[in-house]
């Protein structure tokens, strides 16, 4: 006997239409933003792991004089390696797995405005990943650096394919981040709920937003940089060669154009990230909102103008070193206006000290610690003198490891419950996070010491009775606390995910932007009924529209479209640029392999490239004109 | 304008014009492809200047190109140039046609435009193999055959959106009320041109600014 089955009610119909196909075929060919944030975010937190295991034995090198763990081939492997994973393949992938995941729950959207190129830009970043660490595997691992500085990295001081895999591993890397950034500015321009006017995107999306647009403008001409580098050192072109009118320098102009930006790309979304924990934790506004996006918006402008300031010691001219100080000193206006709304948001809020807020807490020291030192070492006379050394370790650590470490980990327990639907503990967290601090700034506070006391970067050793041995090993045991922090915070990560743990709430923080209004994890389809914005607080405000409703037959017709999805079709809604209004019905791709096609096609074309095959290159060119040609065909999908 | 001109977007008011997703994403691509001709057009003036000049005349003392390396001739350059832009006047003309409903008129002047995209590509590697010198021999040579190269490139896949167009009109997937591919692959071209106009102007007219042996 057969039991009459009823048609689905039109959750469980909006749930089919936006899940994914069953299989693992159907776990491939996900492209929806929260699969592709999640893998993004996890994927990242490994290679956060290995580049902190790397800087552990760097750290286990240097602890004591004439020391002997490593050599010097495998320190420079070491030293290139740790900075080229944490810049390439954690932090921003980090950031952009939370873009991705996070951003439009916050604007109140179904899925990324392009799911497709979301998806395409995972699966590059992942090959990319494993085409830089594959170079382990051939023994060839890249050694110059993380800048790759010209004339080391032409073939003639680095004849292996160390640097062949350094700059088509980054070129994929590049790649995955110029897509990210595509889709992020579309999905913010676009993809907002009716009422999300520009003054009322929540900071963490404005500060996504400021980092794509970066993006755009500074990645193209780091891949223009690499292309010209690869074309010297397989082809025998002379662009950086002096002895043929080429000029090692054009490289350093090129990196930097991108590497200075870089930085502000780390740490801008990660200053979103720290808002949004202090606007919750504080149970308050952002004081001086709009100063801090406008602040956003200028740091990401005038880090344009910095990139010369890495390049002091080349001999640029005086007047130009003086202009690039005085951009390096007006960029810490934008800083300090964001770090005073921080603290009088604390001020004037009533704080929780959850173990996110505590990492805010550590960001606002650290990072502004790391901004007075980058002041200094603006300082052309100061810079003289320190450049290359220690002290500039110390700084661009207290920079990162402060303006974005820290931020995400706080993130990571903010927003875990939303990614996972599970709580990280927050006793464990407190742990990790006073081991994390404490060990950071021992680790890294002797560096300025050292560097002062003229001891030089990517040194693999030193001789006894330089008056370094001390600090070293004080910096060693610093880092080896770090590492047992980081080890809690990861076992934490994993019991909170075990079989039968507790799950989250909706909004167990009180939270007071639309991804709390939702459940957690979020649904398939994220968001149902009728939503309308009334401020940049839309949970606290009482007056805004949260969704949730059942459809009804007063509701707009495109309304009922959207939340009865009876064609099967994943459809969103696009409202307008500047207002947010109700303007289109958009049909989103759902399910695709053809992203991955893609990004194998292009790993086939890097691979050709590197080994010196033409036939190999060929195929892999021609299979991505394919791939993207079946992709990009109306209605193959 | 037909307010139903991509697959995927339903405009909620009448007087829209509905754009898919898809137009963000090419303009937003175009802009990345704009800074990376940026970064080349950079290192090649960046290199012009960075040698050795006269510092009476401004000339650079070593030349550019440099004493024994020839200067191509302008004239493959410059015609490939005026096919880009025909190429792109012909991809506006069938925009216009198909709009109109002449589908077998906007066919033939995609055709039209493919070809002529074609020609320049063409013309642009036959520059390239009578260059007189390697891409080994001097920096300038490099910046030659690196921007000549480029826009090639450049060129070439203006070629394969024209032809994937064309495929697509004579199968009837692009017709009066759909046809955001011709229209995407428009923009596209009209981006050729001023890459291709940029590029070759640095590389050929460069030397007359700077001072050339």
């Amino acid at each position: 006997m057969t039991t009459p089955t009823s048609p689905p009610t039109d959750v469980e119909l909006l749930d089919h239409v936006w899940g994914p196909r069953p299989g693992f075929i159907g776990w491939l060919g996900q492209c929806n933003h929260k699969a592709v944030g999640r893998r993004f975010i996890f994927t990242s937190f490994f290679f956060l792991l290995l580049g902190g295991l790397l800087a552990l034995v760097m750290r286990t090198q240097l602890a004591f004089p004439d020391n002997d763990v490593v050599g010097p081939q495998g320190f420079n492997e070491l030293f290139t390696m740790h900075g080229t994973i944490m810049m390439f393949l954690f932090v921003v992938p980090m950031l952009e797995g939370f873009t991705i995941y996070v951003a439009p729950l916050q604007l109140g959207a179904r899925d990324m405005p392009m799911p497709r190129l979301n998806a395409f830009g995972y699966w590059t970043y992942v090959a990319g990943g494993i085409f830089l660490l594959s170079s382990a595997v051939a023994g060839q691992v890249p050694d110059s650096g993380w800048f790759a500085y010209v004339p080391l990295t032409r073939a003639e001081f680095s004849p292996g394919l160390n640097l062949d895999f350094w700059l088509l591993g980054v070129t994929m890397l590049e790649i995955s981040g110029i897509v990210a950034a595509i889709e992020v500015v579309t999905l913010v321009a676009r993809f907002r709920a009716p009422g999300m006017s520009l003054g009322r995107i929540p900071i963490f999306v404005w500060s996504s937003f400021v980092a794509s647009v970066m993006i755009l403008f500074a990645f193209p001409p780091l891949v223009a940089g690499t292309v010209l580098l690869e074309l010297d050192r397989k082809l025998g072109t002379v662009f950086y060669d002096a002895l043929a009118g080429g000029d090692p320098l054009l490289w350093q102009h090129l990196f930097w154009w991108f590497g200075h930006p870089e930085v502000y790309i780390q740490l801008i979304p990660a200053l979103g990230m720290a808002a949004a924990i202090v606007t919750t934790a504080c149970r308050r506004r952002m004081a001086g909102r709009t100063a801090v996006v406008a602040s956003l918006v200028a740091i990401g402008i005038l880090s344009f103008g910095l990139w010369v300031h890495h390049m002091y010691a080349t001999g640029i001219p005086l007047l130009a070193t003086s202009l690039f100080t005085a951009a390096s000193f007006m960029i810490a206006i934008p800083s300090g206006v964001i770090v005073m709304s921080f603290i009088g948001t604390m001020w004037w809020g009533r704080i929780r000290w959850t173990t996110s807020m505590l990492y805010v807490v550590a960001f606002v020291f650290v990072f502004v610690a790391g901004g007075i030192t980058g002041v200094m070492v603006a300082m052309v006379p100061f810079d003289w003198q320190a450049h290359d050394t220690y002290f500039v370790v110390a700084h661009f650590h207290y920079v990162l490891v402060g303006g974005s470490l820290f931020p995400i980990l706080g993130g990571l327990h903010f927003w875990m419950p939303k990614l996972t639907g599970r709580i990280l503990n927050e006793r464990a967290g407190r742990w990790a996070f006073a081991l994390n601090f404490v060990g950071f700034n021992l680790a890294f506070f002797p560096q300025h010491t050292l560097g002062l006391f003229g001891m030089p970067r990517r040194v693999w050793t030193y001789e006894e009775g330089l008056g370094w041995e001390g600090l070293n090993l004080l910096s060693t045991a610093g880092s080896y606390i770090m590492g047992v922090g980081m080890l809690i915070f990861t076992i934490n990560m994993l019991v909170a995910h075990r079989p039968g743990a507790p799950l989250a709430p909706a909004d167990p923080w009180g939270a007071e932007s639309l991804e709390w209004a939702t459940d957690s994890p979020a649904p398939n389809y994220n968001f149902r009924g009728s939503m309308s914005v009334e401020s940049p607080e839309p949970l606290w405000d009482g007056r805004s529209e949260l969704g949730g409703s059942d459809p009804s037959d007063d509701d707009p017709e495109w309304r009922q479209q959207l939340d009865r999805p009876t064609t099967g079709l994943r459809q969103g809604l696009a409202t307008t640029l500047l207002d947010a209004e109700p303007d289109h019905i958009i049909t989103l791709p759902g399910h695709s392999l053809w992203p991955l096609w893609l990004s194998i096609a292009i790993s086939v074309t890097m691979t050709g490239v590197l080994i010196d095959s033409i036939g190999l290159t060929v195929v892999g060119v021609g299979a991505i004109a394919a791939a993207a040609a079946t992709w990009l065909w109306p209605g193959v999908e | 304008m037909s307010a139903t001109r991509s697959r995927t977007a339903e405009p909620l008011r009448g007087d829209q014009t509905a754009h898919s997703m898809g137009l963000w994403g090419l303009v937003l691509g175009l802009i990345v492809l704009l800074m990376f001709v940026a970064g080349l057009s950079a290192a090649a003036l960046y290199l012009e200047a960075g040698q050795p000049r006269d510092v009476v005349t401004g000339e650079t003392s070593a030349g550019w190109p440099p004493p024994g390396i020839d200067q191509p001739s302008r004239l493959l350059a410059g015609i490939a140039v005026l096919a880009t832009i025909g190429a792109a006047v012909a991809l506006t003309s069938a925009l216009r046609r198909i709009a109109a409903g002449a589908s077998q008129q906007a066919t033939l002047l995609v055709g039209v435009g493919f070809l002529t995209s074609i020609g320049a590509g063409v013309l642009l590697v036959i520059d390239l193999l009578q260059t007189p010198f390697g891409w080994d021999d001097h920096a300038y040579t490099s910046i030659y055959w690196a921007l000549t190269g480029a826009t090639t490139l450049f060129v070439g896949v203006a070629a394969l959106l024209a032809a994937s167009v064309l495929v697509q009109l004579l199968t009837g997937v692009i017709d009066a009320r759909r046809h955001l591919e011709l229209y995407n692959s428009t923009i596209y071209a009209w981006f050729t041109v001023v890459v291709a106009t940029l590029l070759l102007a640095l590389v050929h007219l460069l030397p007359l600014v700077g001072g050339s042996s």
